[in-house]
Order: structure tokens, then sequence, then C-alpha cells
């Protein structure tokens, strides 16, 4: 385990992790060694901070401990934009993934940070629930998925221009953001009869 | 007794367009293209307590063929918009439509970047019905400002705001250039005196 990444709980609200959080931790970090940048224990779930590049031999590992700490199902997909953090942090974006083991009511929490230009491995082939959120964040964040057999956009339109959940995308849309700018004559239907009175 | 003053007692004498449009104002169609709360409204309006059908409105078109007024109720968003329009395009004319609520005229709260600043981006709207949601008398009312409209206008209407604007800026155009033109021809005279 390395340094302390871009921690985002509070100090006074990490705990000890508990006796099977302590054996999938150890678990998870004899596969990935210096792959597993940091563990969090919050106080919902414990996080794991990993490589993006090893998010399948991690679930792999989790969905496969043993009968004790194992996490089938993955509940989520997510990312977070990072632009103007104030305290320091490593990458831009993280991906977040969830998952929950059914029988015993246990979660925990996988995160990755990078860049706009990396990849990150698709969970897609190894968990279904992957596929749809997946191209989710990469409709919404931008972040390609290596490996998914479909990404393209799921909630905006396909030609759309932008990615929405970005924190430096105008809130009106790229458009008229601009003609907000005076770069374009975007809102026609205000700018026109103005320019009509004008005349 | 004449030819004459047997027709002034017998006959009405008026124009085809007039009979025409009287028709269509008490038989518009509606055909509902509900996506929000304003439908819930809507709703109430076709039903016994307010009861659309009582201005000849009677029968609701589900399917946009059978229609004559488009009623877009309720939020657009970037991705309804093509089938709205889509939806529009399979109308026969002559055709109306109305913009029910605050979203549908021009986005509402709903300010930002994937919803439709107003339907009247990309469709001619006739009338607009301001609220959040509209009152059921309020689309009554809007109903009824169709009704004049269609009974007014010889031509059947597609007088949306964009038609006009198209309009306005063709004379002003044309205005101009005539301006223009006559301002070179005078500086031509004088240049040759």
């Amino acid at each position: 385990m390395s340094a302390v990444t871009g921690n985002s709980i509070p100090e006074r609200e990490l705990r000890e992790p508990t006796d099977w959080e302590e054996r999938t931790i150890a678990a998870v970090a004899e596969l990935l060694g210096d792959d597993l940048h940091e563990v969090l224990a919050g106080p919902d779930m414990i996080t794991l901070v990993i490589a993006a590049g090893r998010i399948l031999d991690t679930s792999e590992a989790l969905s496969a401990i043993d009968d004790e700490t194992g996490f089938p199902l993955l509940l989520d997909t997510t990312a977070v934009d990072y632009l103007n953090w104030p305290e320091p942090h490593p990458a831009r974006f993280t991906v977040v993934w969830h998952f929950l083991d059914r029988l015993r009511g246990r979660r925990i929490r996988v995160r990755a940070w990078i860049n706009e230009e990396d990849e990150v491995p698709s969970l897609t082939p190894r968990h279904n629930s992957a596929n749809w959120a997946e191209r989710e964040v990469f409709d919404m964040m931008g972040i390609r998925f290596a490996g998914h057999p479909n990404l393209k956009r799921i909630l905006m339109p396909d030609d759309y221009d932008g990615h929405p959940q970005r924190k430096d995308f105008p809130i009106e849309g790229p458009e008229r953001a601009r003609a907000r700018k005076g770069e374009l004559q975007g809102n026609k239907r205000m700018t026109s009869w103005k320019e009509l009175h004008d005349l | 007794m004449g030819v004459m003053s047997w027709l002034s007692e017998n006959a009405l004498v008026g124009r085809i367009n007039d009979l025409v449009s009287w028709g269509r104002k008490y038989s518009l169609w509606p055909s509902p293209f509900a996506t929000a709360c304003c439908g819930i409204e809507y709703m109430s309006t076709m039903a016994s307590r307010y009861d659309l059908a009582r201005f000849g409105s009677e029968r609701q078109a589900f399917s946009p063929r059978q229609a004559d007024m488009l009623i877009v109720i309720g939020t657009i968003c970037l991705k309804t918009k093509p089938i709205v329009l889509k939806v529009w395009e399979q109308m026969p004319n002559p055709k109306w439509c109305i913009s029910m609520g605050a979203c549908a005229s021009s986005g509402g709260m709903f300010d930002v970047y994937s919803v439709v600043q107003g339907v009247d981006d990309f469709i001619p709207v006739d009338v607009f019905v301001p609220g959040c949601p509209p009152r059921p008398e309020m689309l009554l009312h809007a109903l009824v400002m169709l009704q004049e409209r269609v009974q007014g206008k010889e031509s059947i209407g597609h007088e949306s705001r964009a038609f006009i604007r198209r309009e306005v800026q063709a004379e002003v155009n044309r205005q101009w250039r005539d301006h223009r033109l006559a301002e070179l021809s005078r500086l031509e005279s004088e240049t040759q005196s």
C-alpha cells in the first residue's frame, strides 16, 4: 500500500475495519500488491482504492475469495469529477464500483483514479449489471471502458456534443453557452427579434 | 314573385371557405403528446367535469394520422424532440398545435442542457398555454382561441412565431435591399451629373 491519495472521507469518520473486512482487504492486497493504493474504512463501508487497470482482477477476487467473503453482485458503476476539488488529488476522475454480498448484506466500494485520456477495463464480460451503468458513465463523464460490447450514449442523443456531468460542462448546453458568450447566434428566437428591432 | 326576391328570402349567400372553417372549428380532433404532469390536467380537461367535448373536440385521436390538433403537454427533452417532430409530420393538413404548460412553451424551470427550450423551436405553435401546470379552464380557453383562429383565417393557419419571423425578416430584407438600391442609383446619378 502506498501513500494516501485524495481521501474524501473526513478523518473523524474513519474507523477500524471489522474482521471480515480485514480478511477481504488481506485477500485483495495479496492479489494486487502495490496496485492496491489505499484502504479507507468509512462509516458505511470500506473503500479499496486500486489502480484502474486491475478492476477485473479485483472483481474476480472479490466474487471468488471464499464462501465467507464473496461479493458476487455488482450493484453500481459510477464516476466522480474532481475538477476544482480544493484538496490535492492524483487525477481528475474516480470511477466507483459497489459490490454486494447479498447473503450477509455486506457491501464494499472500489475506487480508481483516472485521467481523461485513460481507459478503464469494462466489467461487462463479468457482470451484466455493468453494461448500462458503464454506458451512462461514458455518456455523462466521457470515460471510455475498454472491452465494452456496445459503448455508446444511453441518455443523450447519439450526436450530442460534450459530456454533461463534467464539472466544466456549461449547465445550459454547449450551443447556448456559446450564444451567451456571443460567439454564436444560438438562441435565434431571442436574438433575431432584437436584430429586427435594431433595424 | 321574381326569382331574386325568392332567393333573398330562401337562400343564404356566403363563401365556401367560411363554411369549411366553421366545420373545422367545431371538429378539432386532439392528439395529445403527454410527457409530464400537465398530462394529468389534460386528462381532467377531457373528463366529464370540464369536458373538452363540449367545444366539438370530441374524439381524442391517439393516432396522429386521424388528428387535427397536436397538444404538446409537458417537458420535451432533446431525445424526445425527433419523436414529437415525427408525430407532427404524420398529421395530415390542415393541422394546428397547442403548447400546454410552461415546459412545452419555454422549457419552464428546466433551463438545462437536456431540455428543448420551447417546442416552437421545431414545430409551428398556434396557442401557448402558460402555467405550471395550467388549470383545465386555461386549456379550454386555448381551444376557444384556436377555434377563433381557425374561423378567422382564410388560409388555414401555420402562423407560428417562427413563420411570422421568417416573413418579417424577408420583408425587412426586401426593404433594406430596395433602400440600398435606391441609394446606389442616387449616388450614380450624382456622380454622372
